[in-house]
């Protein structure tokens, strides 16, 4: 499916994690110190760079900088043992799309790994399912079952944004930077409509949009 | 047996000054007798001169012209008698008292010689010295009871003595107050001690008179070598937690590969079973590195700020959703209109709402209700979070923030060290956290108070 380099010391840790993700059909190639992890992305294009901190060599923010600062555009997912909030918001400020301690889930692993990969290849994934609500992102289409759902251009970018965050809540006020950005810019009145409308029209569907009441919204 | 400072110091000052008044005592006695002495002794020779000026001799008889009236002259006053004699230089009587013990003869000169003698049980003081007459030597002995001297002597020792006394008790309430007020430093060191909580390592800051200083400086070195082993076993905890995350997450992928690659629905089972309980460790161990982070010599690391805990609060709770759509638990979050600033530490802020969190869900049956709530009230800022499951039992209160305490009864997957984590980090921000129970008696509520922060000009 994608061409990921896996940036990971522990080699323990690296086999399986290359296997597992081997068997969801991604193309893995792993590296084993900071150097190693520089001129493997600069030799070839990968799809993802699954970053560790604590490499050898050159540590993950030394390579995170320097990739980024030679123009890799890239989505990195830093995976460290380090929690704290100050390396997390050092690891993001760096450029990294996104940041999970370890350990973590696996399903969560690589469900952040499709929403990277999503958002960064948004074309090559045409297909993006929730219940039996499909978005069909060529056509920029939703459909319940085989049938088109009829939306405004408003209600589409709120649905979409909700696909691409799918199985992660989107906070009302992000979800309204994200429509200002693609100059739909609304009111929060005006969302709450747009929600209710959307509702009533995926009556038929098995894809509910929950309300997290004062934080926002999500799609399993 | 129990040493009083107060005692020792008692004892210790009363020995010298006892002493002292003793031999003062002994020397004011010897000085007054001496002085009374020296003062009536003169009087008394006066005494035998003016006897001796009354001395007429008469046709080679000798008589002395004294009448009573010149004779109680000569005394003192009522309470002393006065005796005199003149003798011959052979012995014999001239004239005077008879009955007075006559003096040695061979020693007598011009010079007036005195000494003490006993006469019927009264003690007597003498002169005695010779003096010329017509013809002859003679010699004049006067004697006087000594009812004047002791009085002297008695005002004279009674004076030190009654000095001596006074200023015994002065000391003794000079010590008994001085002790307290000079002990009063100790005291403070106690309060400064007590007002601590437990776990807090810091030096001790008193500002204490050089005394004392060593005291406390002897505590501080303790308290120094105490919180650098603490600080050790905490790093020591906090590197082995750190060093088991890549293997836990390393048998994290296996355990899902076995999953995928598993055929049957047992073998699925099995495996879905180790996935939960490594899931579990990964927990344990990522809540051990908060609670050492979090605890009170960790404080120095906590990187203070002003923070709206509206935003923080609703990003992590944000990240408890899917967590909670799963259990089926409908999460609330009421946040403030204007922001709910307060000086924290964003990390600890952040440790502590997710643990109060994720404890409500865990806790909360399917189909009930997490609500979270910020509110700012009369100068504090406070973060509720309320569910309205099976509740807290009054009496585990206290006992649930404990380390790996777990209600009884409970078979929820917890890890028993998250209440831990929120109890240190309310601690090191000099937050509250009240226990109670939700608003319709049922669930529980946790509730942290936060003085609001103030912005000074």
């Amino acid at each position: 499916m994608a061409h990921i380099l896996l940036a990971e010391d522990d080699k323990y840790l690296s086999d399986g994690l290359s296997r597992t993700l081997r068997f969801s059909g991604h193309r893995i190639d792993v590296a084993k110190t900071g150097v190693e992890t520089e001129a493997a992305v600069s030799a070839c294009d990968y799809d993802l760079l699954i970053l560790d901190i604590g490499l050898p060599i050159r540590n993950g923010f030394e390579v995170l900088t320097w990739l980024r600062s030679i123009g890799k555009t890239l989505p990195i997912l830093i995976l460290t043992a380090r929690d704290t909030l100050s390396d997390r918001i050092r690891g993001l400020d760096l450029g990294a799309n996104d940041y999970l301690c370890k350990p973590f889930d696996m399903g969560e692993l690589e469900a952040r790994i499709r929403a990277l990969l999503r958002k960064e290849k948004w074309d090559n994934q045409t297909k993006v399912v929730s219940g039996n609500l499909t978005l069909d992102t060529h056509a920029n289409q939703f459909y319940i079952e085989s049938e088109i759902l009829e939306l405004t251009l408003r209600e589409f970018k709120v649905l979409e944004y909700l696909f691409q965050n799918k199985g992660r809540l989107v906070m009302r006020d992000r979800m309204l930077d994200h429509l200002f950005n693609v100059e739909m810019e609304i009111t929060g009145n005006a969302l709450d409509i747009i929600m209710y409308r959307l509702r009533k029209k995926m009556e038929k569907s098995t894809c509910v949009i929950k309300t997290v009441k004062g934080l926002g919204f999500i799609i399993e | 047996m129990k040493r009083s400072i107060r005692k020792q110091l008692l004892l210790w000052l009363l020995i010298p000054l006892l002493s002292l008044s003793a031999f003062s005592s002994v020397g004011a006695f010897y000085i007054g007798e001496n002085l009374a002495r020296s003062i009536y002794d003169r009087e008394l020779v006066n005494s035998a001169d003016s006897v001796v000026a009354r001395v007429k001799n008469q046709d080679g008889k000798i008589t002395v012209d004294l009448p009573v009236a010149a004779l109680s002259i000569l005394r003192h006053n009522n309470r002393d008698e006065f005796y005199f004699q003149i003798l011959s230089p052979s012995g014999q009587l001239l004239a005077g008292h008879n009955f007075l013990p006559q003096p040695k003869f061979e020693q007598l000169n011009l010079n007036p010689q005195f000494r003490f003698f006993k006469l019927k049980e009264r003690q007597l003081r003498a002169v005695a010295f010779t003096f010329p007459n017509a013809t002859d030597n003679l010699i004049i002995q006067v004697a006087e009871t000594r009812n004047t001297r002791k009085e002297l002597t008695h005002q004279i020792a009674f004076t030190v003595l009654a000095s001596q006394f006074i200023l015994i008790i002065c000391a003794l309430i000079a010590v008994w107050f001085g002790v307290r007020r000079g002990l009063s430093p100790l005291a403070r060191v106690e309060a400064a001690v007590n007002s601590r909580s437990p776990g807090d390592l810091s030096m001790l800051e008193v500002n204490e008179p050089s005394e004392i200083k060593s005291l406390v400086n002897a505590l501080n070195n303790l308290l120094k070598q105490l919180s650098d082993d603490v600080e050790m076993q905490k790093r020591f905890i906090a590197n082995a937690a750190h060093q088991l995350r890549t293997p836990i997450a390393g048998l994290g992928t296996y355990s899902a590969l076995a999953r995928k690659l598993a055929k049957d629905d047992e073998s699925k089972e099995v495996l879905a079973e180790l996935d939960a309980g490594i899931a579990r460790m990964g927990k344990v161990v990522g809540r051990l590195l908060m609670l050492a982070r979090s605890e009170p010599g960790a404080s120095s690391t906590r990187q203070m700020s002003v923070v709206d805990l509206n935003s923080v609060v609703s990003e992590v709770t944000a990240t408890k959703v899917p967590d909670a759509i799963q259990q089926k638990i409908e999460l609330e979050f009421h946040s403030t209109s204007e922001p709910a600033l307060i000086y924290a530490d964003p990390s600890g802020i952040e440790e502590l709402a997710s643990n109060l969190i994720e404890n409500s869900i865990l806790y909360t049956p399917s189909g009930g209700t997490v609500m979270i709530e910020v509110a700012v009230r009369n100068g504090t800022t406070t973060l509720n979070v309320e569910d309205n499951g099976p509740g807290i039992p009054h009496e585990e209160k206290e006992r649930i923030f404990e380390r790996f305490y777990r209600l009884p009864g409970t078979e929820k997957s917890g890890t028993g060290l998250g209440l831990a984590i929120v109890k240190e980090v309310v601690s090191s921000h000099k937050a509250k956290i009240d226990v109670s129970s939700g608003p319709s008696g049922q669930g529980a509520s946790f509730k942290v108070s936060f003085a609001t922060f103030k912005r000074t000009l």
